[in-house]
């Protein structure tokens, strides 16, 4: 019995043992992680936490992780999304105190440099976006999983998750 | 802007980060690891203590002044034919059992079916108090052994209830793996087989004498959550009988699994796990519907 898992590239699958080696789990989904969060999340140090966060939850209940039902991605996507959502609805809530220093004050040259950045850049583009089309970004470039995956753990179908893609990046081509 | 592009944007993880984190996960994973390991290290100690004390115990005389004739001849000539094994090689004779006799057929269907319903043992909790050591000397052989398993009962139990209920968790789980060739035969989904049979006899009665103890303090005023029933301390005497009838049926199936009479074997194993259904419809939420998965 094997279960279906996604290469390190992200667009191809392989079969992996049925008796997941987690210290090579961690090292394959450490990076698509930790990615996932800097393009939905943008904050580098929040990315660390979100990051740390979910493979805790995952730890903590990988024995009850269906290994027959989904691959170890979409599994651990579907808490990372869960992860990305709570956080984002209490930042709305609860802005950090930094915001205000950032209105308040002005930025310092390493902020001009990290604002300048292309992922800074990016995450200034995304933030126009709909939910949706910022997690399907995050999941395909962020976490470098393909189109199949992308539709397991967000219930959408392959198909649409290309168009949505697609549209998606022409828009930020044009803005770029 | 393109695929590559975006691709590109893409960066490996703070190695301190990575290392961190490692370390933080491993650390959880290992307490875990330890804490299970913890149990069930305590678990093997007591089944071998408990095995060695009740390997020790005189051989139980095959002749008692109550029972009834033909189980004293059908015993006798199994505790004089092929003396009680106390050496845990002995446990697994090499050599398939000699076929049974008649009389001991006989006896050992009369223990399983009629032996009970005409004694009515009466089981109190005073009458526990005796060990095997200083049991009455007219008492059945089998009884005392019973007795003493049951006597566990008056050793107390310690820790939190939390502590007792996690640990009774993991005994539930061995008696399970212990029970699963047993299941598998009387299901069908594996041959009767005699061997397997006398060696699962052997564990669950080591393992019985821990039963009362992990049932001992009353745990209802602490709140931890356990599918036990209030009735394991309110009607201390009637859950006291039901671990006795289990131990007689252990011991029954172990009398029953030398005889080499594959019917009678299987019979014996049905009333183990009648045994255990009994005891769960009513002492376990639930009862015996979730037949199979341990309860604490």
């Amino acid at each position: 019995m094997t279960v279906e898992e996604t290469t390190p590239d992200g667009l191809a699958t392989r079969a992996v043992p049925r008796e997941l080696d987690w210290t090579s789990v961690y090292r394959d989904q450490l990076p698509r992680l930790y990615n996932y969060f800097r393009f939905r999340i943008g904050r580098d140090a929040d990315v660390e936490d979100l990051t740390a966060h979910t493979f805790e939850k995952a730890w903590k209940a990988r024995d009850r992780y269906k290994r027959d039902l989904s691959g170890f991605s979409t599994w651990l996507f579907s808490i990372a999304q869960n992860v990305a959502i709570d956080y984002l609805r209490a930042s709305r809530r609860h802005l950090p105190l930094e915001a205000a220093g950032d209105v308040a004050t002005a930025s310092t040259p390493e902020d001009d440099a990290s604002k300048h950045s292309d992922i800074a850049r990016l995450a200034q583009l995304t933030a126009h976006l709909s939910d949706r089309a910022q997690e399907l970004i995050a999941l395909k470039y962020g976490a470098a999983l393909n189109n199949r995956m992308i539709a397991r753990i967000t219930g959408l179908s392959e198909s649409n998750v290309g168009t949505v893609l697609q549209r998606t990046v022409d828009k930020l081509r044009s803005q770029w | 802007m393109n695929d590559d592009f975006l691709y590109r944007l893409r960066t490996e993880p703070p190695p301190h980060f990575a290392e961190t984190l490692k370390a933080r996960l491993d650390r959880g994973t290992k307490r875990t690891v330890r804490a299970w390991h913890f149990g069930l290290i305590a678990l093997l100690f007591g089944t071998a203590f408990a095995m060695m004390t009740y390997w020790k115990q005189p051989v139980p005389a095959p002749t008692s002044t109550n029972a009834p004739a033909p189980i004293q001849r059908g015993l006798a000539r199994v505790f004089a034919d092929k003396p009680v094994p106390r050496t845990e090689p002995a446990l697994l004779p090499a050599a398939p059992p000699a076929p049974a006799s008649e009389d001991l057929k006989t006896a050992v269907r009369a223990l399983l079916e009629e032996e009970r319903a005409k004694r009515q043992l009466p089981v109190t909790l005073s009458s526990l108090s005796e060990t095997p050591a200083t049991a009455s000397a007219d008492s059945d052989a089998d009884d005392s052994q019973t007795a003493f398993i049951v006597s566990g009962a008056l050793s107390g139990g310690y820790g939190t209830p939390a502590y007792t209920v996690e640990t009774r968790l993991a005994y539930f789980t061995v008696m399970e793996w212990i029970t699963k060739p047993l299941q598998d035969m009387v299901t069908q989904r594996a041959p009767m087989d005699a061997k397997k049979a006398q060696t699962a006899a052997t564990r669950l009665m080591a393992l019985m004498t821990m039963m009362p103890e992990l049932f001992e303090k009353d745990e209802r005023a602490s709140g931890v959550q356990t599918r036990t029933r209030s009735a394991v301390w309110e009607q201390r005497a009637s859950f006291v009988h039901e671990i006795f009838e289990f131990s007689r049926s252990v011991q029954a199936l172990s009398v029953a699994a030398r005889s080499n009479d594959e019917p009678l074997l299987k019979q014996a194993t049905t009333r183990v796990f009648k045994g255990c259904s009994s005891c769960h419809d009513k002492f376990r939420e639930g009862g015996s519907r979730n037949a199979g998965a341990a309860a604490p």
